[in-house]
C-alpha cells in the first residue's frame, strides 16, 4: 500500500471522527454551530503542549509538559469540553437559529485570534511542533512502520467513536435530542429540560471534536493557526449534509465522498502556469457548488436519518362469517 | 358535618402579566375542578393564551399564584411543570415532524431514568428493557384507539392538520398527565372531527386526566364542558355552565362589543 | 349580494362566490359581498369566520381557489397586491402597517410610491384630514402612540387615492377610548367618496357605523343588511353565542 493511501486513510479516519461529533450538535440537536473547529483546535493545541516538553527560546507556550500521549489526549479532550461548556452556556441559553450561529462564529474567531496573537499561549502564528511518532517508541517502530501504526490507531479510534455514536443514536438520549431539533417547545411541554439537554449534546460534540484534534496533532506532528482557518468548518458541514444529516452511516458516506471530492477533483483540473493557487481556489468552488446543489435538491442527504419502522402485527386468523 | 370540598386540580389567583404598558392578563382568578372538563372562552385578545403560557411556565407572571393540586407553580420552568403532571398543547399542532407517529407517541413519555447520556451508551437494564417494551405495546394500543395504526410509520410532518391534532391527543394519552390544557384544539380542523375529539376528551376524563379547553368553537364547548370560564380584557368576567352564560349580558357584551359613548 | 333598491351606481368592488384558504381545507367558501363608494361596508362574525382571510383574498395577499373579484367592473381575481394598489385598491393590515424607522412624512412618501405624480399635494391633502399627523410629520413612526400609528397607517393607505380602502381591524391593540377616534376618521374618509371595507373586533360599534354589513359564519355568508338593522337583530346575538339555528 503506498504512502499516499496510508495518509488518505489516516486523514479520512480523523475527518470522520470530526464529522461524527458535528453530527451530534447539528444532526441530532439541530444547532448550526460554527465554533466546532475551535474545539478541534483546542484538542490539538492541548495535546501538543502536554507532550512536546518545555519551550526552547524563542518559542513561548503554556505548560510544556512531557506526558505520555494517551494521558495528553485525555486532558486535551477535557479541555475542549470545558471550552465547549463555556460557549454553550452562553449561546444555548436563549439563542436559536441564525443568532446562535453568529454567536458561535464570534466565539471561534475570538479563539482563533487569541491563539494567533497572544504569543505566550501557543506561540502565536508560529504554532507548536515536535510531536514525533507518539507511542512509536513503545513498539520500537521506525518512521515508515509508524505511518501504518498511526493509520491503524486512527481507524480503530474511528471505529470506537462510530460504535459510541451508534449506541447513542438508537438510545432514548439520542431520541430526546431529536425532539429538541424537531420542536423544542413541544419537547419542554413533555418534560424535557431544553437547556440542559442541548448543553449535554454540545459538550459531547465538543469533546469528540477535541479527540479528533488530538489525533490530528499526532498526524501533523504540529499545529498552528494556518491549520485551522474557521472556514474549514464548511467542508465538515458539507460532509454531514451530503452524506445524511442525523444518520451516522450517512456521515461516514459523506466523509468518504467529500474526501474524494476534495482530493481527487483537483487531480483532473488543468494546471494554469503562473497560477499555482488556482487549484486550491477551484477546490473551494467545487465544495461550495456541491453544498448549494444538495441544499436545494436533497437537503436530507444521500442516506436520510433512519426512523424506527414498526413491523406489521401478526394477522389474527379471520373469523368466519356465515 | 359535610365532607370538605375536594382540592381543585387548578386554582389561579390574581394572575397578572403586562407587556409594555398593555395588561394582557390582569387579576385573573378561577378554579378548575378535578375530574371535569372546564372550558375557557372569550373574544380575541381576552388573554386566554397568555394565561395558559403563565400557568404552564412558558411565561413568567408579574404577580399572582397558580396552584396545581394545591402546589404553587409560579416561577417553575415548563419542563418541571410538565413532569409534575400538567401538560399543555399549543394553538398550532406541535408534533415532532421528522419522527414517525409511533415515535411521537413513545417520546411523549418522559422517563428520566432511561434518557440519560450514560444510559444511552451502556444500554438499558433488564427492568428498564421490560418497561420500554411495555411502553411500545401501550403506544400501539393508543394509536389503535385513535385510529392512527395505519399511519404509525408515517412522518408526523406529512399528516393533515386534523391528523396531527389526533397525534397530539395520543401523546397526551401516553403521558397521562393529571391535567391537560388544550389550546384551541379545533383550530384549523375540519368540523367533522369534532365528535372524535369530544370522545377523546371524555376518554381523558375516564382515565383520570382533568381537562381545560380553550376554544372559539362554542358548540364544541357546549358539547364537552361541564363548567365554563369567560375571559375578556385580561380578566374573568363570568363563569358557570355554558347554557347559563349564553344569556349572561356581560358575556354577550364581551363577544359583541360595547357601544362607545359618542 | 346586496340588492338594496335605494342604492345608486354599481358597486366599485364586487366579490362573487369567493373560496380561499392557506393550503388545507378552505377557510372561506362561496362568499359574496359588494362595496360601494361613499359607503362603509362591514364584515362581522364570530371568531374563525374567515373575515381576515376574506380581506386578504380580495386584496391580493392570498390567492383565491375559486370565485371572482371585480374591481371597477374589471376581473382582478388572483392579481397580486402590488398590482391592485396601483389600480386603486388599498389594504391596511392589522400589524406591521408602518415603517418604524421612517418619519411620518417618509412613510407617506413610501405609501405614494406607485403614484406617478402629485405625491406632495396628496400628502398636504391628507395632513388636512389628519391634523395630528401634520403636527408631528418629522417624527419617526416608532415614537408614535398606538393610535397615531393607526392614523398613519390609514393615511398611508390613502396616498394612492384609492377607490377602495380595506381595513383589517384598525383599532386592534388600542385602548377602547381610541375606537371613537378611529371611527371618526373612517367616517371622514368615507365622506371623500372612498369605499371603505372594514372588519373590527367590536361588532356592535361596527354595525352602528356601517351602511351595509355582512355576517360571516364558518366561512360562509349568513346574514346581510343595513348595519343599524343588524344591530337590533336577535339572530346576530345567537350566532355569536353559539345557539345553532
Amino acid at each position: 500500500m503506498s504512502a499516499y493511501i496510508v495518509s488518505i486513510l489516516t486523514e479520512g479516519a480523523i475527518f470522520g471522527i470530526m464529522a461524527l461529533g458535528l453530527n451530534v450538535i447539528w444532526g441530532w440537536s439541530g444547532d448550526f454551530d460554527l465554533a466546532y473547529y475551535g474545539y478541534i483546535a483546542v484538542g490539538a493545541y492541548m495535546t501538543l503542549v502536554l507532550t512536546i516538553g518545555p519551550p526552547t527560546s524563542p518559542a513561548h507556550y503554556i505548560l510544556g509538559l512531557q506526558l505520555p500521549y494517551p494521558a495528553a489526549v485525555v486532558l486535551a479532550v477535557i479541555s475542549s469540553m470545558a471550552v465547549g461548556l463555556v460557549v454553550g452556556l452562553i449561546a444555548l441559553r436563549h439563542l436559536r437559529g441564525i443568532y446562535f450561529s453568529i454567536v458561535t462564529l464570534g466565539a471561534v474567531y475570538v479563539m482563533y485570534v487569541f491563539a494567533g496573537q497572544y504569543v505566550p499561549l501557543f506561540d502565536g502564528y508560529n504554532g507548536l511542533s515536535g510531536l514525533f511518532d507518539p507511542m512509536g517508541d513503545w513498539f520500537g517502530l521506525d518512521y515508515l512502520s509508524y505511518q501504518w501504526f498511526l493509520m491503524g490507531l486512527c481507524l480503530v479510534m474511528f471505529g470506537l467513536v462510530l460504535l459510541f455514536m451508534w449506541r447513542l443514536s438508537g438510545s432514548r438520549f439520542g431520541m430526546a435530542l431529536r425532539t429538541l431539533r424537531e420542536d423544542e417547545r413541544a419537547a419542554a411541554a413533555f418534560g424535557r429540560d431544553i437547556y440542559r439537554l442541548k448543553l449535554k449534546g454540545y459538550v459531547l460534540g465538543a469533546g469528540v471534536g477535541g479527540f479528533a484534534g488530538a489525533l490530528f496533532a499526532a498526524y501533523l506532528s504540529a499545529f498552528n493557526p494556518s491549520a485551522w482557518s474557521p472556514i474549514e468548518i464548511i467542508v465538515l458541514y458539507a460532509a454531514v449534509l451530503v452524506g445524511g444529516r442525523g444518520n451516522i452511516w450517512g456521515v461516514v458516506l459523506g466523509v468518504f465522498i467529500m474526501g474524494i471530492v476534495v482530493q481527487e477533483s483537483t487531480r483532473f483540473l488543468p494546471e494554469v502556469p503562473g497560477h499555482p493557487q488556482i487549484v486550491l481556489a477551484l477546490r473551494g468552488v467545487i465544495i461550495g457548488l456541491v453544498l448549494v446543489l444538495f441544499l436545494r435538491f436533497r437537503p436530507q442527504g444521500l442516506l436520510p436519518e433512519r426512523r424506527f419502522v414498526d413491523p406489521a402485527p401478526k394477522l389474527e386468523p379471520a373469523t368466519r362469517t356465515a | 358535618m359535610s365532607a370538605p370540598a375536594p382540592t381543585p386540580v387548578l386554582e389561579v389567583r390574581g394572575l397578572t402579566k403586562h407587556f409594555g404598558g398593555v395588561y394582557a392578563v390582569e387579576a385573573c382568578s378561577f378554579v378548575a375542578p378535578m375530574g371535569q372538563v372546564t372550558g375557557l372562552i372569550g373574544p380575541n385578545g381576552a388573554g386566554k393564551s397568555t394565561a395558559i403560557d403563565l400557568i404552564s411556565g412558558f411565561k413568567l407572571p408579574d404577580s399572582g399564584t397558580v396552584l396545581f393540586k394545591g402546589r404553587a407553580l409560579e416561577g417553575l420552568p415548563p419542563h418541571v411543570i410538565s413532569r409534575l403532571g400538567l401538560i399543555r398543547t399549543f394553538q398550532t399542532p406541535r408534533e415532532w415532524p421528522g419522527l414517525t407517529v409511533l415515535e411521537n407517541v413513545v417520546m411523549a413519555n418522559w422517563d428520566g431514568g432511561r434518557e440519560g447520556f450514560l444510559r444511552g451508551l451502556v444500554g438499558l437494564g433488564r427492568a428498564q428493557s421490560v418497561k420500554a417494551a411495555d411502553e411500545l405495546a401501550w403506544a400501539r394500543e393508543i394509536l389503535e384507539e385513535f385510529g392512527l395504526t395505519e399511519l404509525r410509520n408515517e412522518r408526523a410532518g406529512n399528516l393533515s392538520g386534523g391528523q396531527k391534532r389526533l397525534v397530539e391527543f395520543a401523546r397526551i394519552r401516553m403521558a397521562q398527565p393529571e391535567l391537560v390544557i388544550l389550546d384551541e384544539p379545533m383550530g384549523g380542523v375540519n368540523p367533522v372531527l369534532g365528535e372524535r375529539m369530544a370522545l377523546a376528551i371524555e376518554a381523558f376524563i375516564a382515565s383520570g386526566t382533568s381537562v381545560i379547553v380553550v376554544e372559539h368553537n362554542l358548540p364544541f364547548i357546549e358539547r364537552v364542558t361541564q363548567h365554563v370560564i369567560v375571559m375578556a380584557q385580561g380578566t374573568v368576567i363570568a363563569e358557570g355552565p355554558f347554557e347559563s352564560l349564553r344569556s349572561n349580558q356581560d358575556v354577550i357584551d364581551a363577544y359583541l362589543g360595547e357601544l362607545v359613548k359618542q | 349580494m346586496s340588492q338594496d333598491p335605494n342604492l345608486p351606481s354599481p358597486a366599485v368592488l364586487e366579490v362573487e362566490e369567493l373560496t380561499a384558504g392557506y393550503g388545507g381545507p378552505p377557510v372561506i367558501s362561496g362568499v359574496s359581498i359588494a362595496a360601494r363608494r361613499g359607503f362603509i361596508t362591514a364584515i362581522v362574525g364570530p371568531n374563525g369566520a374567515g373575515k381576515s382571510t376574506l380581506l386578504k383574498a380580495i386584496a391580493g395577499l392570498i390567492r383565491p381557489t375559486g370565485g371572482v373579484v371585480k374591481f371597477k367592473g374589471a376581473d382582478v381575481t388572483g392579481q397580486p397586491a402590488e398590482k391592485l394598489v396601483s389600480k386603486g385598491l388599498a389594504y391596511v393590515p392589522q400589524v406591521a402597517n408602518v415603517f418604524p424607522d421612517l418619519t411620518i412624512r417618509e412613510n407617506l412618501d413610501m405609501g405614494g410610491y406607485s403614484r406617478r405624480s402629485g405625491v406632495r399635494e396628496r400628502i398636504d391633502e391628507l395632513f388636512k384630514l389628519f391634523p395630528d399627523l401634520a403636527a408631528s410629520s418629522h417624527r419617526k413612526a416608532h415614537t408614535l402612540s398606538g393610535g397615531q400609528r393607526t392614523m398613519l397607517a390609514l393615511a398611508r393607505g390613502l396616498m394612492v387615492d384609492p377607490a377602495v380602502l380595506i381595513l383589517d381591524e384598525p383599532s386592534a391593540g388600542l385602548a377602547p377610548m381610541f375606537q371613537a377616534l378611529i371611527w371618526e376618521r373612517i367616517e371622514a374618509i368615507r365622506a371623500t367618496n372612498v369605499a371603505v371595507l372594514v372588519i373590527e373586533q367590536n361588532t356592535r360599534e361596527t354595525l352602528r357605523h356601517a351602511q351595509w354589513a355582512y355576517v360571516l359564519v364558518l366561512g360562509q355568508n349568513r346574514l346581510e343588511g343595513p348595519g343599524k338593522d343588524l344591530l337590533d337583530d336577535e339572530e346576530v346575538v345567537n350566532l355569536y353565542v353559539g345557539r345553532l339555528s
